[in-house]
């Protein structure tokens, strides 16, 4: 039984991405699961990335009592980053939840 | 979320990371302590934490502690440290490793956790502290090259 469930994660990463991109007064685009957050047509900065898994986090440990750090190696690997992308991001998120609650 | 800052002291158990806490405590500062053990004295606006700063999943729990008590975190003063005043040559790798996780990784671990709760208001003041050795690591060095040269 995973810790939270995936159209959940997907939801906070949406809403988050969406908050940061008004808040440095862009608009936001339609944003999908396919919406690149790392690398070449990223939405966001190397900043805005950090900010964006902040505020993931804090939505997690508000909405669903997690507290998960999401952090990694690969963090700023167009290829294999785990922040590459709405849909990625949301898979990461429910790996390491489930990781943390068995540890 | 309260109105005083709130400052979070690491290694408060003793020695300057005591005093410091006991300072801005007296101060009108929240203080948010942590030592591997009980801290072994008490003061008004001051709450212990048990937690080794090396520890990962410890120090995530504790920072988020005290950011739901608090709602804020405002400054962090990075004092804990271990040190060996052991000779090199007599030093074993378990010590060495062991200063590294709490000098730098425990260090680099307080600051990230704290600062991403710093980030939601936009403030923070990090001091992280370092050795007492650096003001006379120079001539340590003078030492060790003339001692080399001798050699």
């Amino acid at each position: 039984m995973a810790v939270i469930d995936r159209a959940a994660a997907v939801d906070i990463v949406k809403r988050s991405l969406r908050e940061l991109i008004e808040q440095l007064g862009d608009a936001p685009p339609d944003i999908t699961e396919d919406t690149v957050i790392v690398g070449k047509d990223a939405v966001v900065d190397s900043l805005g990335v950090v900010s964006l898994v902040v505020e993931v986090e804090q939505r997690l440990e508000a909405e669903y009592d997690l507290a998960v750090t999401l952090a990694s190696e690969k963090a700023m690997s167009q290829r294999s980053s785990p922040f590459r992308s709405v849909g990625v991001l949301a898979d990461y998120i429910c790996e390491v939840a489930t990781e943390e609650a068995a540890a | 979320m309260t109105d005083q800052q709130v400052m979070i002291v690491t290694g408060s158990r003793k020695g300057i990371g005591r005093h410091l806490a006991e300072t801005y405590a007296r101060r009108g500062y929240i203080v948010e302590g942590c030592s591997r053990g009980e801290a072994g004295w008490e003061a008004a606006g001051y709450t212990h934490h048990q937690v080794d700063v090396a520890d990962e999943k410890a120090v995530k729990a504790m920072i988020t502690n005290i950011s739901k008590r608090h709602g804020r975190i405002d400054v962090v003063l990075n004092n804990a440290a271990v040190a060996t005043m052991n000779h090199l040559l007599l030093t074993t790798a378990a010590t060495a490793n062991r200063m590294l996780e709490v000098n730098v990784t425990g260090t680099m671990l307080v600051c990230r956790d704290a600062a991403k709760v710093m980030m939601r208001r936009r403030y923070g003041r990090i001091v992280n502290f370092t050795t007492i050795v650096a003001p006379i690591a120079s001539p340590a060095r003078r030492f060790t090259r003339h001692r080399r040269a001798r050699w």
